[in-house]
């Protein structure tokens, strides 16, 4: 009989990053002292997750001369129009307002003009310059901030604590609460709650070459999608193009900023030819970073890149005193792993970085489950096709504030439900299965191969035959799952752990798959070979994927056009007439 | 590709009397770091091996441990940096509770944060009020600039000698002396006070240790020297002008 502690909150966060600490900070704002909020994390609160990894900054409309309309047609733009407005509304609507709390309220201090007024920089598709941040450390600063605050409130946080899956109450339709695990002691906890957040920051590391933090596995997609939650636009995963290559060292993937295309630095193959020269005659490498992703990738999978599958980027002409001045972080980074990019070419490929697909919901980040909240990069809907640079942590930030707002208000409706025996044994029965068996498969492998598959598959450029091939094998991959068998006991057993995260891994891939076999054209991240270019006339459509009875279904929506429609705005140019590549995380 | 032998502290405190040092030999190219090493046992080894991470990039501030006897983060600790690259020693970090091999209990560390109130506070500033306008090059800012960019990553508590029990500690004091000179915070006195007392700023023996761990080359024991001559002037203004509560 499986052991399991039982407790109950009043609201459940799940995910400390910045969607998951301002759910927290403003459903304490919002609620009476008496009410009790739980913050799990699968790491450390506050020291996990992608907001903390922010360098570039925040979007919002500080200054008289910019305007809240402006940011917004950016980011319809920006989406190509598969954007929801009303979301991408309340985006921009709610950045300044983020930006005041951070300063006034939480003492974050961001970078200063000469005058002392907030400084903004300009950022890659924006006709303003409006990017917020504190040097190159702008995550750092906001979540150092928001654990400071959270610390001396009365929030709980249980660290090192995983969500695995959602619990129901006995309709089977409403979130009653989260079998969570507790991973140092190895200890299962049913955590019964009246509202659910979810907040686990998506899962972009599916692919072998990322950006993200590494305990990140679509974790929080994979438990709403097992409830039954919709997702929209999941086949809109945004890769940047270089990311340095590393040997299999786990630095692999960490991003080497445009800054230095945008300063001159050039792109070569592995048979030394400037290749953009036949992708992007007049603009080079300081086209859009989709562009410059399209052209790496076809050269490397065409077997053009270099010995380890990527391709060359060549800063020496700009000769190694400007690149150490100018860049000091990155070429730190490129020495830390053995190259020297004021010196030496150094090697780098498209690395997948944030997922603008996800989990539907409202402008208060209800989900179609009852009482199961979404917030940040699990959740779909903001971005459309294309995320603007500055404005993923604007998501994360004023959507789980409006998630915070919304579970503060709704609470007293609901009360803390019964939860269901069954359902969380038949649950730690078949989590602990791999920990039973004496031999199996290795999680390790499968996960290479899973990440392999997407790369190869599914990834910057897309193809039918690759794509139906992507999901025989995802299918053979779940089977494998079956089999796997773990070393070791349940404490603080990473190998453990890494079962559960494969598992969410293969259902937000298989989503990611299916759901670019059904969009038959190009637009923003989603590029077919066999349909290379968009097509607005059946297309302008946001593609839905849904747990159903014989597994997952796809289905199509016209967007709706609730502000404004592609007609009313200029259609931008495939590739921009820009001189300089701008900065953009 | 050549190997290193790494020797990994190993103990779990609910089953083993004693922690254990193992090796292990772990192959290593010029762009392994030490917590490569850690993924390779615990990966291609099959160990059971406990450890943080999660940026593998410096920034999270997950991987501090103790490296060939030096608190360090193992993500941005290239073995072929290290003075002796083929032997490696990573225990975890001193002064905190292990948790399981090379993990500690981060908590008593972050208690020390809420001793000095982390939280910011202003009476004129709020939601609805326009950002503080402030001279990017004043001497407050200076002074906090380079103090903000701690990641919490411990290494300071590790190399300090006095710090434990009761001590604030090297980043919590880092940590009061950012809102101490920042004028837009109201808590000044408040922080001071906590900070005169024994087991606050004078508890700092002025090894300066922690400022040569940091991997951020905070110049953590400098702010300690400073705040030590703000606590006395404050004590002075204290018994000269004592407040009327
Ligand atoms: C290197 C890098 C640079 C970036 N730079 C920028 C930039 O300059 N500007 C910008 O706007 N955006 C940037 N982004 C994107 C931005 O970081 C994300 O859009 C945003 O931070 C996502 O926030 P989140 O709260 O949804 O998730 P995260 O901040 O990633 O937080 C997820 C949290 O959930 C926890 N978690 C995961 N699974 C579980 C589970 N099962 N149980 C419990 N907890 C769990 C994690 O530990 C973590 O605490 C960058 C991203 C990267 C990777
Ligand atoms: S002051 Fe330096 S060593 Fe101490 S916790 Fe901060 S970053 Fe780490
Ligand atoms: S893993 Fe984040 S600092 Fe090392």
């Amino acid at each position: 009989m499986a052991a399991y502690e039982e407790r109950e909150t009043d609201i459940l966060i799940v995910g400390a990053g910045g969607a998951g600490m301002f759910a927290a900070l403003y459903a304490d704002d919002n609620t009476p002292d008496d009410t009790d909020i739980t913050v799990v994390v699968k790491k450390l609160a506050g020291k996990s997750g992608c907001t903390r990894m922010v360098q570039g900054g925040y979007n919002a409309v500080l200054h008289p001369e910019d305007s809240i309309d402006r940011h917004y047609e950016d980011t319809i733009k920006g989406g190509k129009f598969l954007n929801d407005q009303e979301i991408a509304r309340e985006l921009v609507e709610g950045a300044p307002k983020i930006i005041r709390k951070l300063e006034n309220e939480l003492g974050v201090f961001f970078d200063r003009d000469e005058d002392g007024h907030i400084h903004q920089k300009p950022f890659a598709g924006q006709s303003f310059d409006r990017t917020v941040h504190k040097g190159d450390l702008t995550g750092i600063e906001i979540m150092t901030k928001l654990r400071d605050e959270l610390l001396t409130r009365d929030v709980e946080f249980l660290e090192e604590t995983r969500a695995i899956d959602i619990l129901t109450d006995e309709s089977g339709a409403g979130a009653a609460g989260s079998l969570l695990l507790d991973m140092r002691r190895g200890e299962f906890i049913a955590m019964a709650s009246r509202m659910t957040l979810l907040a686990t920051g998506a899962g972009a590391t599916m692919y072998n070459i990322s950006t993200p933090a590494l305990e990140k596995s679509a974790d929080g997609q994979a438990m709403a999608y097992r409830r039954g939650a919709r997702f929209q636009d999941m086949e809109m995963m945004q890769f940047h193009p270089t990311g340095l290559l590393a040997g299999d060292t786990k630095l692999t993937g960490g991003v080497i900023e445009e800054g230095i295309r945008g300063e001159g630095a050039h792109l070569y193959n592995g048979e030394d030819e400037r290749f953009l020269r036949e992708y992007a005659p007049e603009t080079m490498e300081r086209s859009c970073r989709d562009v410059v992703s399209i052209a790496s990738y076809k050269e490397i999978m065409a077997g053009r890149g270099t010995e380890n599958g990527g391709v060359w980027l060549d800063a020496t002409h700009l000769g190694a005193d400007v690149v150490e001045e100018k860049f000091p972080g990155m070429t730190e980074r490129t020495r830390n792993v053995g190259q020297d990019l004021s010196n030496t070419r150094v090697e780098v490929s498209p690395t997948s970085h944030y997922h603008m697909g996800g989990a539907v919901i409202d402008e208060q980040c209800h989900s179609d489950v009852p009482r199961l909240f979404v917030a940040g990069e699990d959740a779909g809907g903001a971005h459309g096709a294309n995320r603007l640079g500055g404005n993923g942590v604007v998501d994360s930030t004023v959507l789980g504030k409006c998630a915070g707002e919304a579970m503060a208000e709704e609470f007293h409706d609901h009360e803390i439900g019964d939860i269901s025996h069954s359902q969380v044994t038949d649950i730690i029965d078949r989590v602990t299965a791999p920990l039973e068996r004496e031999e199996g498969e290795d999680i390790y492998e499968l996960r290479e191969d899973l990440e392999m598959t997407m790369w190869e598959c599914v990834g910057v450029v897309r193809e039918e035959s690759e794509l139906e091939e992507s999901l025989d094998r995802i299918e053979s991959y779940k089977e494998r799952l079956e089999r796997v068998s773990v070393p070791g006991s349940k404490r603080y057993n990473l190998t453990w752990n890494e079962v559960m995260d494969v598992r969410n891994l293969i259902i937000a891939a298989e989503m990611v798959a299916r759901s670019a076999l059904f969009r038959e054209e190009s637009r923003g991240a989603h590029y077919r070979n066999d349909f290379p270019e968009p097509d607005d006339e059946n297309w302008l459509a946001n593609v839905y994927v849904q747990q159903g009875d014989d597994g997952m279904e796809t289905s199509r929506e016209d967007v709706r056009f609730t502000r404004i429609h592609p007609s009313e705005l200029e259609v931008e140019p495939t590739i921009p007439n820009t001189d300089a590549v701008q900065g953009d995380d | 590709m050549t190997t290193s032998n790494v020797t990994v502290h190993r103990y779990d405190p609910e089953i083993d009397d004693e922690p254990t040092f193992e090796n292990y030999e772990v192959p290593v190219s010029e762009a392994t770091s030490v917590l490569d090493t850690l993924f390779h046992i615990q990966e291609e080894q099959k160990e059971n091996l406990s450890f943080r991470f999660s940026c593998r990039q410096g920034v999270c501030g997950s991987c501090g441990m103790e490296i060939n006897g030096e608190a360090r983060l193992a993500c941005q600790t290239a073995v072929s940096d290290l003075d002796d690259p083929d032997d490696i020693r990573v225990r975890p970090l001193y002064n905190l509770p292990v948790i399981k091999d090379l993990t500690v209990d981060m908590d008593d560390f972050f208690e020390k944060f809420v001793e000095i109130d982390p939280s910011f506070e202003s009476e004129s500033l709020d939601e609805t009020t326009d950002t503080a306008v402030i001279d990017p090059d004043s001497t407050e800012r200076q002074r906090i600039a380079p103090r903000t960019d701690c990641i919490g990553c411990g290494a300071c508590f590790s190399g300090c000698s006095v710090a434990g029990e009761t001590y604030l500690g090297p980043a919590a004091i880092n940590k009061a002396l950012t809102l101490i000179e920042d004028s837009r915070d109201d808590k000044t006195e408040e922080r001071l006070e906590r900070l005169q007392e024994q087991d606050g700023v004078w508890g700092c023996h002025t090894q300066g240790n922690c400022s040569n761990v940091c991997p951020k080359d905070i110049p953590i024991s400098e702010g300690i020297q400073y705040l030590k001559r703000e606590a006395i002037k404050h004590g002075v203004k204290d018994a000269l002008f004592p407040s009327s509560d």
